[in-house]
């Protein structure tokens, strides 16, 4: 049989977009990270593994880096989704106002990051932010601190920035969960005697499964590639207690002019992250769907 | 594969999305062209840092008066926020096959490092040329020689550590800057006393405290040692004696609760704005805050400027500054080097210099163009700390290898912030520097 040659011309522009932006950086990384490169000039020696050893020696924040970036996941994955599905239950109870509150719960999601991070730079400076200056005046004093510059809350203070910067994503998907599960099935509940805690429990939850399976894979994925707020709020400072991989490869390729160890910390993680996904979508693949 | 064909590939696919964001302002042609299709006017290609104003605005003033000067002549800027020209912008240029034909440039170990990588034109005979070298103080080629050729052509000098001080709240608490560490000390113990934050820090970016923590060091250990430590000499180390002692200072100050809480999460600007609304009494930084203090410092804000305090017992210069120049280096490859090179003369030319002086406050390598007329009274006093030193040290940040120096800068930031002591931040830095050899 003659295949026909207009399908593939119709993906041709989105693949020859897909191989230049994508494809080939990724394959000239992962070569790259065979070699020593300072990114100027032509001086390029080949190293074979020995960029990949080094993530493992002194003076590297390759462990460190992946221990914050699974720091990172569970906190923002906490925050985030908690706090995404408190939003859309409120918003399910169909109260007055309703768009004001849909408005000001997703409202942070139209910012982006490096101003999102500016804003909350103020919120915990230790001199004139505003979260020291309400401690202070509900008599909590004691509790004011460095937020971003103290190593032990450094971390804990950017993954809440990026749960009031996300939240209203999950909201969203919660939301749009919460409104495709019919009536009848809390009716029923109802008349078999649930409380509106035992709704939720029973009703809500098993059913939404599939928008935590894919809120999951986002949170999971979105933990790992983590920068742009990072960046802009502590630059994976102070001590590297907020460092992630992605901030350490910056500053090793850019600032460390060392591009092939750059390039084999982003092999590593980009190996990682599939690992996290393929394992994730085969363990959700196995799960049996609820039919409703 | 041949491996040298899989490296250029690679190398040119690495920069790819870089050059899509950082290059394309450089692209467009190198030439003009009038109605018959002949060029018109050459394109010269400058990239540089200077994104801010006044210097962005005084500089397209002489971008335009040269264009007029030389009609055949235009010049397209690429002008890079300084950290991304650092880091990636600069590199990107010229690995991505886009390099400009002048572009700025720190001093010392960049223009050595350009000049290695074929990147930088030998300027040493055009500057005998008309005398041109005579403009420049003499003090500056340090900076913009390699192996014994100039490669840089200088305009500013950058007094990277000067230690600023809050006039008013001297004056209450009855201070007078100190010449002696000493002295500082008894400063610093007083004001913390008094409830006022002696010195602020915005650490964040390392270098500030770096620099600072480099000085004082130079100061106890001695140029030499520290310049052999931090250009990495066979058989050196962080963790010796004199080094251990300099960090230690600033260990006892943080210790003593001498500095800003948290600072290590304190960006740079934001310790300058500490120190303009009186949080803190004295604020060690460069040159720059003259600028900022124009634009940002509250109506009767006055503040001054003293060296870094003598160490009783120490080893090196206690009359030294730390300094870098920083100016405009030429692309090796470039098809117009004598364009550059004009506009090069024409930029440092006395007028343009006053005038950089007067409107930016810049500390310009031009001898004649900062006099008491053209420049503001704490610029003069910075000229008057230069002309005092008999010795100049380079500061870690950008004079020396940043890949291996970073493990010293971390360690600057470990100590200051109470974390480590001067002896475990040393010892680790070593570890850390022996790892990158």
């Amino acid at each position: 049989m003659v295949r026909k040659p207009a399908p593939y011309l119709y993906i041709l522009p989105a693949l020859a977009l897909f191989v230049g932006i994508i494809l080939l950086p990724a394959a000239g990384t992962f070569v790259l990270s065979f070699f020593n490169w300072s990114g100027i000039g032509r001086d390029i020696e080949f190293v074979g593994l020995e960029n990949y050893r080094a993530a493992f020696r002194d003076g590297s924040y390759f462990v460190l880096s992946l221990r914050n970036n699974i720091v990172y996941l569970v906190a923002t994955f906490i925050v985030e989704m908690c706090f995404g599905l408190a939003m859309a239950l409120v918003l399910d109870f169909k109260l007055r106002f309703f768009g004001v509150f849909r408005m000001l719960f997703f409202s942070p999601m139209v910012l982006s990051m490096m101003p999102v991070g500016l804003l909350w730079r103020f919120v915990y400076s230790p001199e004139i932010g505003i979260l020291n200056g309400a401690l202070k005046a509900i008599g909590l004093g004691s509790l004011a601190r460095p937020w971003l510059g103290d190593p032990a809350t450094a971390l804990y203070a950017v993954c809440l920035t990026s749960g009031w910067r996300y939240a209203g994503f999950y909201m969203i998907l919660f939301y749009a969960g919460l409104q495709r599960i019919p009536k009848q099935l809390y009716e029923s509940a109802r008349i078999d005697g649930a409380s509106d805690l035992g709704c939720f429990r029973h009703v809500s939850l098993p059913l939404l499964r599939e928008v935590f399976v894919i809120c999951v894979l986002l949170c999971a994925t979105g933990a790992f590639q983590a920068f742009d707020l990072i960046y802009a709020m502590t630059g994976g400072k102070p001590y590297h207690s907020t460092e992630v991989v992605a901030t350490w490869l910056v500053e090793v390729a850019f600032a460390h002019n060392r591009f092939g160890h750059g390039s084999a910390l982003a092999v590593m993680m980009t190996v990682i992250v599939f690992v996290i996904a393929l394992t994730y979508h085969f363990y959700a693949r196995r799960r049996e769907t609820i039919e409703y | 594969m041949n491996r040298r064909i899989a490296v250029g590939a690679s190398r040119a696919v690495h920069f790819m999305p870089a050059l899509a964001l950082v290059a394309f302002t450089a692209c467009g042609g190198r030439g003009e062209h009038d109605a018959t299709g002949e060029p018109s006017r050459i394109v010269l290609v400058m990239a540089h840092s200077t994104t801010g104003d006044p210097e962005k605005a005084e500089l397209d003033r002489t971008v335009a008066e040269f264009e007029a000067l030389h009609p055949d002549i235009a010049i397209k800027q690429n002008a890079i926020e300084t950290n991304i020209y650092e880091t990636i912008g600069l590199k990107s240029l010229f690995s991505g096959g886009t390099p400009p034909d002048v572009y700025s440039q720190w001093g010392k170990y960049l223009v050595g490092q350009y000049q290695e990588a074929g990147y930088a034109a030998d300027l040493t005979d055009e500057l005998e040329k008309d005398s041109w070298k005579d403009r420049f103080d003499p003090s500056v080629w340090t900076s913009a020689t390699y192996k014994g050729r100039i490669y840089l052509i200088p305009t500013s000098i950058d007094l990277t550590s000067v230690i600023w001080y809050n006039k008013k709240i001297f004056e209450q608490n009855g201070l007078e800057p100190p010449t002696t560490w000493t002295e500082f000390m008894t400063i610093c113990d007083t004001l913390k006393n008094n409830g006022i934050v002696p010195v602020c820090f915005g650490n964040r970016p390392l270098w500030p405290a770096a620099n600072w923590a480099a000085h004082l060091i130079s100061r106890v250990a001695g140029e030499q040692l520290y310049d052999d430590v931090l250009s990495m000499k066979p058989g050196t180390r962080f963790a010796n004696d004199a080094f251990i002692k300099g960090l230690g200072m600033i260990e006892a100050m943080a210790r003593s609760g001498y500095f800003n809480p948290g600072l290590n999460g304190v960006s740079d600007m934001e310790a300058i704005m500490l120190f303009f609304q009186g949080r803190a009494a004295i604020h060690p930084i460069g040159g720059w805050i003259i600028n900022h203090a124009k634009k940002a410092a509250p109506e009767g804000f006055e503040y001054d400027a003293f060296k870094m305090p003598a160490i009783e017992d120490g080893a090196g210069d206690q009359t030294s500054i730390l300094r870098l120049a920083s100016g405009y280096m030429v692309y090796r490859d470039t098809r117009y080097f004598d364009e550059a090179v004009e506009f090069l003369r024409y930029l440092t030319s006395v007028d343009v210099a006053k005038r950089f002086v007067s409107r930016c406050g810049t500390f310009s390598s031009v001898q004649s163009a900062i006099t008491e007329e053209t420049a503001d009274p704490h610029l003069l006093t910075l000229v008057s700390m230069h002309r005092s030193a008999h010795t100049v040290v380079t500061a870690p940040d950008v004079g020396y290898d940043r890949a291996k120096v970073l493990p010293f800068m971390d360690a600057v930031s470990l100590v200051i912030g109470g974390q480590k002591s001067a002896r475990e931040a040393l010892e680790q830095c070593d570890r850390a520097v022996a790892a990158l050899r």
